[in-house]
């Protein structure tokens, strides 16, 4: 009887997962076909109290990773991986979801700029222009599957910190190809 | 759970926020000057280059070019070519720009920025 529910399941969640990732996919590619036929502005957009978007994009990357490094601390925590806090609060979980949403957020006028405003580098003589292209397009698509993996019960129980360690990844190549270059490039603090 | 509205709620915001940067994307235009005696150096030098440079060409994540681009390129073909190609964390504009404007926003550099 077990064996015969859990195939339906299975068949379930991994016909979630395959939708979430052609829905991932899909995603990714179609920020590449923008960020490559649209024509870049080459305006600055959001500078905030920044001298210059760049300066506003490196610190919101960086903004990113700190709640990126939050979600996955406290992921470690949920998944029994570090001891620390000892008994979990109610409301741990939810400064969990808070992080990534707080991360997703700070990533959107970031992204904005790079693709209304520079576009994607698709010339692999220019290596960091060009993986951060790719990783940027990359991101977007792995945060969708994530979010429909986390949502999903009875996934194999490797894969949602699978998916998840592959977005934080994604992001801190992203974070090194961007705010590191213009710290070490153009200056620190840069504003 | 009040703090769990609180999340709910910001995802909520997540998803309009993500709509609205992705209407932004369709939707935006660079700002156009209006000036009718601007040239087209100047006009694209406007649209694609004072982003960086600054609007008077004096720097701002880019290096300054008004009074300096032409001392530091004596020959305009090594600008062009950095114009082009990108260099560093400056974009490739070679095959976004014809020749005719590559030309004349260089000219407009040299010249008339930042005077």
């Amino acid at each position: 009887m077990s064996a015969d529910s859990s195939v339906p399941a299975q068949s379930r969640w991994q016909s979630r997962l395959l939708v979430a990732a052609v829905a991932g996919a899909g995603i990714s590619i179609l920020l590449g076909v923008y960020g490559r036929i649209h024509d870049p502005a080459g305006q600055q957009t959001i500078s905030g109290f920044f001298g210059s978007t760049l300066a506003f994009k490196a610190w919101m990357a960086s903004l990113v990773l700190f709640f990126a490094l939050l979600q996955l601390t406290t992921a470690l925590r949920i998944w029994g991986r570090i001891p620390w806090p000892r008994t979990l609060p109610p409301w741990f979980s939810q400064v969990h979801r808070l992080s990534g949403t707080l991360a997703f957020l700070a990533t959107l006028p970031v992204a904005y700029h790079c693709l209304w405003a520079i576009g994607f580098e698709p010339d692999m003589s220019q290596p960091r222009r060009f993986i951060h292209s790719l990783l940027g397009c990359f991101f977007y698509g792995a945060f969708v599957v994530k979010v429909v993996a986390v949502r999903s019960r009875r996934l194999p129980g490797w894969m949602l910190p699978a998916i998840g360690g592959t977005v934080f990844t994604s992001l801190v190549g992203l974070w090194l190809t961007s705010s590191l270059w213009f710290f070490t490039n153009i200056g620190f603090p840069g504003f | 759970m009040l703090f769990k509205r609180l999340v709910n709620g910001l995802e909520v915001f997540a998803l309009v926020a993500t709509a609205w940067t992705v209407l932004l994307l369709f939707t935006a235009q660079p700002p156009v000057s209006g000036d009718p005696v601007q040239d087209d150096g100047a006009r694209i030098f406007a649209a694609r280059c004072s982003g960086c440079h600054g609007a008077k060409g004096q720097g701002l994540s880019g290096p300054q070019l008004a009074g300096v681009v032409a001392e530091r390129f004596p020959d305009p073909a090594d600008q062009a070519a950095v114009v082009a190609n990108g260099r560093n964390g400056m974009p490739a504009f070679g095959s976004r720009l014809t020749a005719e404007e590559l030309e004349a926003v260089v000219e407009f550099t040299r010249t008339r920025l930042g005077s």
